[in-house]
């Protein structure tokens, strides 16, 4: 009768009403002089011996086959320990639901009983539909509550303007104003509550993702949530640009996250068209201003961190969208910038040795640095070097220390006002201003050297398929007929260069003649 | 893109037959309670065997599950390990051993074997500080061409151990997992499930 005595342990701690922040299995027998024998229970975490689990289970089933002849109160402590050692049961959990439907069920204690259960289990789906349902009721009933004190106000407001013509309106308008701000007030309660629910529920989901990656129950629930905001404009954008930076960043490999991004990009397109305060072409400006931030966010990482397929994927995303809104400025061919790749690549083509890779590399980034804002800390060091060597030379001719002193603090001045005017230059060229697919071509071929000198472990094709993917969208895309012919001359350099990819290479060759073929007939 | 343990060894040399546990540093905040004690041994577990098969002055990097081991075996008897995720750039994790290295080595300069405890606070200081890769990558970036060529990549565990070594043997005569680390092993090779980490 070990099941029936564990059962009994586990009753009278959750009778007792006190929190249990986490469930798990334990290997070493409890001693017996402690409070909980045989159960393991400290500071709100609560084990059971791995031995004991299987009679527990097997007593607990043998009890929920005689669930006709239980009380509530039973049921329900029963489904309560039977779905911490079988979160998977789903009649159980359906039991509860009935239960909470009913009303014997706080809605708010049950979802801090989920969170034990989903700390385990991230990835079982009726958990998080039933928490669905939960946070549901939650405010369901959050708003009956606000209703039935709201619903006294307004009829003392329908007595007093009754009054109004007799009494002095000065009192009856305090009044009145007094209830509105107790309605406010309220009004301020419930948000204040509701947001503070949601924050711990993206908590939550934060978790899952993170002990599961590309969890897809976890995300989808996190998006719905948004649907119980009032006005969600402002956190959104906090969202985007604080939570899911610092979250992406820790999870590179993660392509939920990115794509949650994608879906808070669209919602905030969708809830800036709401308020129609401003113009159309603002909007849409302010739009489009968070997709570029968005691909030099993603840019930033890309370079730093080259070898993950899901950032690529993102960026095609982000990339359709700015080249469908800005089509002139994005298929146009910028002829400076073109000869000149051209150039290096044709040069660089025979010699693949390391050194030359590394020259190429620095002098495609001289290009992209002040336009994709990366490579910040290399470039202030490069252009303020040159100035430190001049100053290095002063200095060795002068031999007085206090001299040489002087010299490292107009060092350091200069080399911030260098800094400062690095940054004036940053500033002023924007992505927004010289975007267009040539840049995004080199940008391409930069990152993808980048890997290929310093590969490691990582051994996939990545960034390979965005190459081609470009070219095809772009040659879909535009009308220009001088394009097609100067990308086929490109698509062949890079053939020539791109050893590794030269296989994918040779067949988009082949597509793209077929394809053209075809058209003529 | 996490760094789980950082482990620091004195091997080979002044008549050593184990390796020897100098230093260590943890973050296994992303386990629950009950996993926190069974990882950390099993970090260890992991840090141990690895040092005894590398070779010297050899660099390894062994694969396990979602989670890559880096070892360097360094010429002057010092070993360390840092056991991180699949998403941790390697070439930070090499320059981060060898830092712990370098540092332990200005203040414990020449007294390896002589003193008997070496308390080395600035270990967990560096776990934390490298959990970031990107703030403390810059300098490495530009020194692009490393000698990345003599790392060595291994694909499981199994094939860092000796002939007719086996695992299971080794987690049982070993001294550093608790009744309860082993026990676990044992259960979740029962169930199919991936014994280490998860």
């Amino acid at each position: 009768m070990e099941g029936e005595r564990i059962y009994t342990k586990l009753q009278q701690i959750f009778n007792s009403g006190q929190k249990i922040k986490e469930f798990g299995v334990i290997f070493e027998h409890v001693s017996v002089n402690s409070e909980y024998y045989p159960l393991f229970f400290e500071e709100g975490n609560l084990g059971v011996h791995y031995q004991n689990i299987l009679p527990l289970l097997q007593f607990s089933l043998c009890l929920f086959n005689q669930r006709s002849t239980l009380s509530e109160k039973e049921i329900l402590i029963l489904t309560k320990i039977l779905l911490l050692v079988n979160p998977g049961f789903v009649t159980a959990l359906n039991k509860r639901r009935t239960y909470l439907y009913n009303g014997s069920i706080n809605p708010e204690k049950e979802l801090d009983y989920l969170d034990i259960l989903l700390a385990r289990h991230p990835k079982i789906q009726e958990l998080w539909i039933y928490r669905f349902d939960i946070l549901e009721e939650y405010f369901k009933q959050n708003k009956n509550q606000i209703n039935n004190i709201n619903n006294k106000n307004p009829n003392n407001n329908n007595n007093n303007k009754k009054e109004n013509n007799n009494v002095n309106s000065n009192s009856n308008s305090s009044s009145s104003n007094n209830n509105k701000e107790e309605n406010n007030n309220n009004n301020n309660k419930n948000n204040k509550e509701i947001n503070e629910r949601l924050e711990k529920e993206f908590s939550i989901c934060s978790k899952c993702a993170d002990i599961y990656p590309r969890n897809y129950y976890a995300w989808t629930y996190r998006i719905k949530l948004w649907k119980h905001l009032s006005d969600p404009l402002s956190l959104l954008l906090e969202e985007l640009n604080v939570t899911m930076k610092q979250f992406v960043k820790k999870h590179l490999s993660d392509y939920s996250a990115l794509n949650y991004r994608q879906f808070l990009l669209k919602e905030i397109e969708t809830q800036l068209k709401k308020k129609k305060k401003k113009k159309k072409k603002k909007q849409q400006d302010e739009i489009l201003d968070l997709y570029f931030q968005e691909l030099l966010f993603i840019s930033h990482l890309q370079t730093n961190y080259p070898g993950f397929e899901s950032t690529w994927q993102h960026r095609k995303f982000v990339l359709k969208f700015i080249a469908n809104r800005q089509k002139k400025t994005f298929f146009k061919m910028d002829l400076e910038i073109r000869k000149e790749w051209e150039m290096i690549l044709e040069d660089q083509v025979s010699d693949l040795e390391n050194e030359n890779l590394l020259k190429l590399n620095q002098q495609i980034r001289l290009r992209l640095a002040p336009i994709y804002k990366i490579f910040l800390d290399e470039f202030n060091f490069e252009e303020s070097e040159n100035e430190q060597n001049e100053q290095t030379e002063n200095s060795e001719q002068t031999e007085n220390n206090e001299q040489t002193e002087n010299n490292e603090q107009t060092k350091n001045n200069e080399q911030t006002k260098n800094n400062e005017k690095n940054l004036q230059l940053l500033n002023h060229i924007s992505l927004k201003n010289c975007f267009s697919f040539d840049i995004e071509m080199i940008y391409c071929q930069m990152v993808l050297l980048d890997y290929e000198v310093s590969n490691f472990h990582q051994q996939r094709s990545c960034g390979g398929s965005y190459k081609i993917w470009l070219i095809e969208f772009v040659r879909n895309n535009s009308y220009d007929l001088n394009l097609n012919t100067i990308l086929q001359s490109s698509i062949k350099l890079m053939k020539k260069y791109d050893t590794t990819h030269k296989n994918l290479w040779k067949n988009k060759l082949k597509l793209i003649e077929n394809s053209k073929k075809i058209k003529k007939k | 893109m996490k760094i789980l343990s950082l482990c620091l060894y004195q091997w080979r040399g002044n008549n050593i037959t184990e390796p020897k546990l100098l230093a260590s540093a943890f973050e296994l905040s992303s386990f629950g309670f009950f996993k926190r004690k069974a990882v950390q041994e099993w970090c260890v577990f992991i840090s141990d065997t690895l040092v005894k098969r590398t070779n010297e002055s050899q660099r390894q990097s062994v694969k396990e599950n979602n989670y890559l081991c880096h070892v360097h075996n360094r010429f002057d008897n010092l070993a360390c390990v840092a056991v991180c995720d699949s998403e941790y750039t390697p070439r930070v994790a090499f320059a981060l051993l060898n830092k712990v290295m370098d540092d332990f080595n200005e203040i414990y300069e020449n007294k390896l074997g002589k003193l008997e405890e070496y308390p080395f606070e600035q270990i967990g200081q560096l776990l934390t500080k490298f959990q970031d890769p990107n703030q403390v990558d810059k300098l490495s970036k530009i020194q692009r061409t490393l000698d990345e060529t003599t790392i060595v990549l291994q694909d499981t565990i199994e094939k860092v151990l000796e002939r007719g070594e086996k695992l299971e043997n080794l987690v049982d005569r070993s001294e550093v997992l608790s009744m309860q680390s082993k026990q676990f092993y044992k259960t979740a090779k029962k169930h199919n499930s991936c014994c280490i980490i998860c």
